[in-house]
C-alpha cells in the first residue's frame, strides 16, 4: 500500500483551494478600496493642468491628494475589513451548519479542533493574501507618484483593518459556534450589536414608567460611550462622523495605540472561546437553530424580557399601569411562543417548556413587586453625606456639582421631601428634579423625582440656589444674586417669552410677601388661574411658572411699578426683535383685517403699545378686544419665523 | 476487529440506543437491518466516530474510534445522505478526501469512475441522485480504508449499478479483507452479499446471526403427508395447510429432515430455500415479535 503523508498543512491547501472564490472576492474588494481609489484620487490631478503655475503648486497638490488617497483610502479599508471579516466568519463555520457536511467532517480522521484551526487560518490567509496584494499595488502607485511617504499612513490603517478584521471574524465565529443554522448564526451577531442598546433603553423606559425614581439613562448614556467600544463598527461609524478628517490621521493613530489592542485581545478571547464549544458542540444538531439548549433557553428569555417591557411600555401609553401589565404579559407571551418557534425550527412548539415561562412570570411579577413597593429600599435609598464625593442637581439642562456637605445635604433633603409628599393625584404644581451623586469611589447613583414646591423643598432649594456653588457655576454672569426671574409671556400657554427681569434679593422677599398676601394660602400654587399676567420662575425651580393674573392685584401693580413700561425688554432685544418684522398684521378673531403695515416706525408702535400687558399704572386685562397680532419676523437674531398672538387691546 | 460494548446513545430523552453488544470481524460483510427509526444510522455514526457514545466503547483492534484519527484513517463512512462541496467535481472531491486519507488511491479512484462511467470532471451537483450515490461509493472505495460503513448505500442505485457494486464489495472483500457495515431497511439487498445480520429493534439488537448457519439450520418444506403421519421428531416453527398440502418450516440439519420424511413416504415432498426475510420473520416470530412491527 502506497501510504502518502497527510498532514493539515494538505487540509489547509485544500481548504484554500476550495475558498478560491472567497479570495477573489478579498482581492477585487480591496483593490477597489484602495489601488483604484488611489488611483481616482490620482487622475483628478490631470483633469486641469493648467491650473497649476508653478511646479511647487503641483507638488503641493499633489502632496495633499496622496495624503487625502491614503486616509480615505484607509478608512474606506477598515470598514470593508470588517465586513469581510464578517462574510468569511459565515464561510468558515458553513461546513458546521449543514447536517450532511457536519458529519462528512466528523468522520474523516482530522480532529474536530485541527479541523477548525484549518478553517480559521484560511480565512486568515485569504484576507492577508489579498491584503499584501493591495499592499503591493498601492506602493506602485504612491512611488510611481513621487509619494512613497504618504503610503506609510495607508499602512497604519491597513494594520488597523486587519484587526477589526480579525475581531469580526473571531466574533462571527464566536456566534457560529452557538448556533447551527448560518441565518441564527447572522441573528446572534446583530444581537450582540442591538441587544445592549436597544434592552438598555427599553428597561430605563420602563422602569422610568414604573417607579418614579428609577431612571437608568445614565447606563445608556455609559454603555454608548464607554461599552460600545467593544462592538467596533458601531464605534468606528461614530467616531468616524464625529473625527473624520482627511488632514488628520489621529484617529487610525489612536486606534493603533489603544482600541486595536484590545479588539486583537478580544478577537483572541472569542478564538480561544470557541474550542470548547466546538467540542461540546453536537454533530447531530447541526441544522437546528442553536446547538445549545442552555443557551437557547438564556437567548430565549433574555429577549423576551425587554419584548414584554416594550410592549408593556406602548401600553402604558394607551392606558396607564393596568395596561401595562397586560402589555407586558401579552409581549412576554407572544415573544416567547415565537422565539420558541424560531429558535426550536418548529411552528408548532410555540408553547415549548410552557412551565418555564410560567416560573419565569412569576419571578418577573415578584421582582417587579418587590422594586414597586421598594421592599429593598433601592428606590428611596439616599446615600449618606460621608459617602458622596458630590452630589448634581440638573438646573435647565445644566448640571451643577455641589461639594459641600451642607448643599449635599440640602440636595438628600430635596429628593426626601420628593419621595415623602403626599400628593398622589399631582394636584399641585411641581418640579422635576435630577439628580446625580458622584460616591467617593467614584460610583454614580443618579435619581430623579418630581416634587410639589412647597416651602419645605423651597427651603433646601433656596440654599442650594444663595450657595457660593451654584452662583459660581451657574450664573457666574450675573452680578446679583438672581434666583428669581418675571417672564412676560405673549399669550396664556404660549412658551414664547419676550421679556425677562431677573430680580434682586430685596425685590424678591418684597414680591413674595405680597404673593403670598395676595394668594393668601402658604401654597402659592394652589389657586385657580387666570389669564395670565406674567410668568415668575426661577425661584422654584427652573421649570415652575407662576402665572399670576388678574386676581393678584398687589403683585400686578407691583410690577407695573417696577416695570413702567410694562415690557422689560432689554434694549438689544427689543430692538433686534422690532427691527426684524417686516410686515405686521392685526386681525380680528373672524379674521378680518384691522391692520396690515410694513413700516418700520408704525410695526414698531404697534408692538410696543399692542404687546405691553402692563403699561404704567394702566394694565389691560379686564377691558379691549380679542385681536390677533401677526408679526412675519426675518431677524438675524431670532430666525425667521412668524408669531401670531393672541391678545387683548 | 470492531467490537460494540454496551452502546448506548440518546437524542435528547429519546433513547436511541440501548446496551448494543456486538462483535465484527475483519473481512466480514455485516448487515444491520431494521425499520426506520431502530437505530441503524446511530450505529453507523458511532462506529464512525461521528457521534460520541453516552455510554460504552467502540473499538477498533482494541482502540476507541472516539476522536481518534489513526482509528478513523482505517474507516470511511458513506453516509446515506452524501455531501459534496458546493460546485465541485468528483475530483475535487477526490483531492479532500486524499488530504484527509492517506491511502487514497488516485489510479483506482479512477479505474472505480470509469467503471461505473463517471465523469470526474463534471460538477457533482449536475449528476442525477444515482450518479451521486455511485460517486460517493467510488470516492469511499478508493480511500483504501479497512473498513468502510454503508448507510443505505444501495437506494437508489439501479439493478445494474447494485450489481456491480456489490461485486466490487465482494472482490474488495476477498482481495484484502476489507470489512464492510451496511445498513439497510431492505433485507433482500443486503441477502446476496452480508455474512452476517445483525436485526435492530427500537435501539437494541434483536438478533445476531451468520446467514450460513441460519440458512443450515431452518428449511421450508412442502410435502403432502398421509393421515396420521406422526411429524413429532421434528422441530416445526410454523405450519400451514391448504389442502392436503402443507408448508412447514422445520429447524434442523437437511438430511435429517429428508431422512425423516421419507420414512413416512409421503405422496408429495420438496425442501424450498428460505429467502432472509423468511428467516427473519421466522425467527422474529420465535423470539416474540411481531412481524408488521420490526421489518
Amino acid at each position: 500500500m502506497n501510504l502518502r503523508k497527510v498532514s493539515n498543512k494538505n487540509l489547509l491547501f485544500n481548504t484554500l483551494g476550495r475558498q478560491t472564490p472567497m479570495l477573489l472576492l478579498f482581492v477585487i474588494a480591496q483593490l477597489l478600496a484602495v489601488p483604484v481609489f488611489c488611483m481616482l484620487c490620482f487622475s483628478a490631478l490631470f483633469r486641469e493642468p493648467s491650473a497649476f503655475q508653478t511646479l511647487s503648486e503641483y507638488s503641493d497638490y499633489l502632496h495633499s491628494c496622496a495624503a487625502e488617497a491614503a486616509t480615505m483610502s484607509g478608512h474606506l479599508l477598515i470598514i470593508l475589513s470588517a465586513a469581510l471579516g464578517i462574510f468569511a466568519g459565515f464561510v468558515v463555520c458553513r461546513y458546521l451548519m449543514n447536517w450532511q457536511s457536519a458529519v462528512l467532517f466528523a468522520s474523516i480522521p482530522v480532529r474536530r479542533e485541527k479541523q477548525f484551526a484549518v478553517m480559521v487560518a484560511s480565512g486568515l490567509l485569504i484576507y492577508l493574501a489579498a491584503l499584501a496584494l493591495t499592499a503591493l499595488i498601492s506602493v506602485v502607485i504612491f512611488a510611481s507618484h513621487g509619494c512613497l511617504a504618504y503610503a506609510g499612513n495607508l499602512y497604519r490603517l491597513m494594520l488597523a483593518g486587519t484587526i477589526w478584521y480579525i475581531f469580526f471574524y473571531a466574533l462571527t465565529l464566536f456566534a457560529g459556534m452557538l448556533s447551527g443554522m448560518s441565518t441564527l448564526q447572522g441573528a446572534l451577531l446583530a444581537a450582540a450589536f442591538l441587544y445592549l442598546p436597544v434592552t438598555v433603553g427599553v428597561l430605563g423606559l420602563f422602569c422610568r414608567l414604573f417607579y418614579n425614581f428609577w431612571n437608568l439613562s445614565y447606563l445608556w448614556e455609559a454603555f454608548w460611550h464607554k461599552l460600545s467600544a467593544l462592538f467596533g463598527l458601531t464605534y468606528y461609524l461614530v467616531n468616524l462622523t464625529k473625527e473624520f478628517s482627511i488632514e488628520t490621521t489621529r484617529f487610525a493613530l489612536d486606534m493603533q495605540l489603544s482600541t486595536l489592542l484590545a479588539y486583537g485581545i478580544a478577537a483572541l478571547c472569542l478564538f480561544a472561546a470557541c474550542i470548547p464549544l466546538l467540542r461540546l458542540r453536537k454533530h447531530s444538531l447541526a441544522g437546528q437553530p442553536m446547538v445549545f439548549a442552555r443557551v437557547a433557553s438564556v437567548v430565549k428569555y433574555a429577549i423576551m424580557v425587554p419584548c414584554a417591557m416594550l410592549v408593556g411600555v406602548v401600553f402604558y401609553y394607551i392606558g396607564d399601569v393596568p395596561a401595562m401589565i397586560f402589555g407586558c404579559a401579552i409581549g412576554g407571551v407572544l415573544s416567547f411562543m415565537l422565539l420558541n418557534v424560531i429558535l426550536l425550527k418548529n411552528p408548532r412548539a410555540y408553547f415549548h417548556n410552557i412551565k418555564g415561562l410560567a416560573i419565569f412570570a412569576v419571578v418577573f411579577a415578584l421582582c417587579t413587586f418587590l422594586l414597586a413597593a421598594d421592599v429593598l429600599h433601592i428606590d428611596t435609598y439616599l446615600p449618606d453625606t460621608g459617602m458622596v464625593d458630590h452630589a448634581a442637581i440638573n438646573f435647565n439642562g445644566e448640571w451643577v456639582d455641589f461639594y459641600k456637605q451642607e448643599n449635599i445635604q440640602a440636595v438628600n433633603d430635596l429628593m426626601d421631601c420628593a419621595q415623602t409628599e403626599d400628593d398622589p393625584d399631582y394636584q399641585l404644581p411641581r418640579v422635576y428634579l435630577k439628580t446625580r451623586y458622584t460616591l467617593n469611589g467614584g460610583l454614580q447613583l443618579e435619581k430623579q423625582a418630581e416634587l410639589s414646591v412647597l416651602d419645605q423643598p423651597r427651603t433646601s432649594l433656596l440654599q442650594l440656589y444663595e450657595s457660593d456653588e451654584f452662583r459660581e457655576s451657574v450664573l457666574s454672569e450675573c452680578e446679583n444674586q438672581i434666583f428669581l426671574h418675571l417672564t412676560f409671556c405673549t399669550y396664556t400657554g404660549s412658551s414664547y417669552e419676550y421679556s425677562t427681569r431677573s430680580l434682586d434679593q430685596q425685590e424678591i422677599e418684597t414680591f413674595m410677601q405680597l404673593l403670598r398676601q395676595a394668594v393668601g394660602n402658604d401654597s402659592l400654587f394652589s389657586a385657580d388661574r387666570g389669564p395670565i399676567v406674567a410668568t415668575v420662575s426661577g425661584g422654584f425651580g427652573p421649570s415652575i411658572p407662576i402665572y399670576l393674573d388678574a386676581r393678584y392685584d398687589a403683585c400686578v401693580k407691583w410690577i407695573a411699578e417696577h416695570s413702567p413700561n410694562g415690557i422689560l425688554l432689554t434694549n438689544q432685544t427689543l430692538d433686534a426683535y422690532i427691527s426684524g418684522i417686516s410686515q405686521a398684521t392685526v386681525t380680528d378673531l373672524e379674521n378680518h383685517p384691522l391692520k396690515d403695515t410694513s413700516d418700520p416706525e408704525e410695526i414698531r408702535e404697534l408692538f410696543l403699545n399692542s404687546m405691553g400687558l402692563i403699561t404704567g399704572d394702566d394694565w389691560k386685562l379686564n377691558g379691549g378686544n380679542l385681536i390677533y397680532f401677526t408679526f412675519e419676523h426675518d431677524s438675524e437674531y431670532f430666525g425667521p419665523s412668524t408669531c401670531s398672538y393672541l391678545w387683548r387691546q | 476487529m470492531i467490537e460494540i460494548k454496551e452502546i448506548a446513545m440518546n437524542y435528547g430523552n429519546f433513547p436511541a440506543l440501548s446496551g448494543i453488544n456486538l462483535t465484527i470481524g475483519d473481512g466480514s460483510v455485516y448487515g444491520l437491518i431494521g425499520s426506520n427509526g431502530s437505530g441503524k444510522s446511530t450505529l453507523l455514526r458511532l462506529l464512525c466516530g461521528v457521534y460520541a457514545p453516552g455510554n460504552g466503547q467502540i473499538l477498533y483492534d482494541g482502540q476507541s474510534v472516539w476522536e481518534n484519527d489513526k482509528v478513523k484513517r482505517r474507516v470511511v463512512y458513506l453516509s446515506d445522505e452524501q455531501y459534496f462541496f458546493p460546485h465541485s467535481s468528483m475530483a475535487q472531491m477526490a483531492d479532500f478526501y486524499a488530504s484527509v486519507y492517506s491511502c487514497f488511491s488516485y489510479p483506482r479512484f479512477e479505474e472505480l469512475a470509469k467503471r461505473f462511467c463517471l465523469d470526474t470532471g463534471r460538477k457533482i451537483n449536475t449528476f442525477s441522485k444515482g450518479m451521486m450515490k455511485q460517486a460517493a461509493i467510488v470516492l469511499a472505495l478508493a480511500c483504501d480504508t479497512a473498513y468502510i460503513l454503508c448507510d443505505e448505500t444501495f437506494d437508489g442505485l439501479d439493478p445494474v449499478v447494485r450489481h456491480s457494486v456489490k461485486s466490487i464489495i465482494a472482490e474488495e472483500v476477498a482481495c484484502r479483507s476489507l470489512t464492510v457495515v451496511l445498513a439497510s431497511h431492505n433485507l433482500r439487498e443486503l441477502e446476496d452479499i452480508c455474512d452476517h445480520i445483525v436485526l435492530l429493534h427500537r435501539g437494541s439488537v434483536v438478533l445476531e446471526a451468520d446467514i450460513d448457519d441460519v440458512k443450515m439450520n431452518l428449511h421450508k418444506v412442502q410435502t403432502v403427508l398421509p393421515q396420521n403421519a406422526n411429524l413429532n421428531g421434528v422441530d416445526i416453527v410454523s405450519r400451514s395447510d391448504r389442502g392436503s398440502l402443507s408448508t412447514m418450516i422445520i429447524k434442523g440439519r437437511r438430511g435429517h429432515i429428508e431422512s425423516y420424511f421419507e420414512v413416512m413416504n409421503p405422496k408429495f415432498f420438496e425442501i424450498i430455500p428460505l429467502t432472509l426475510e423468511e428467516i427473519f420473520i421466522t425467527e422474529m416470530e420465535e423470539a416474540g415479535y411481531e412481524l408488521t412491527e420490526s421489518l
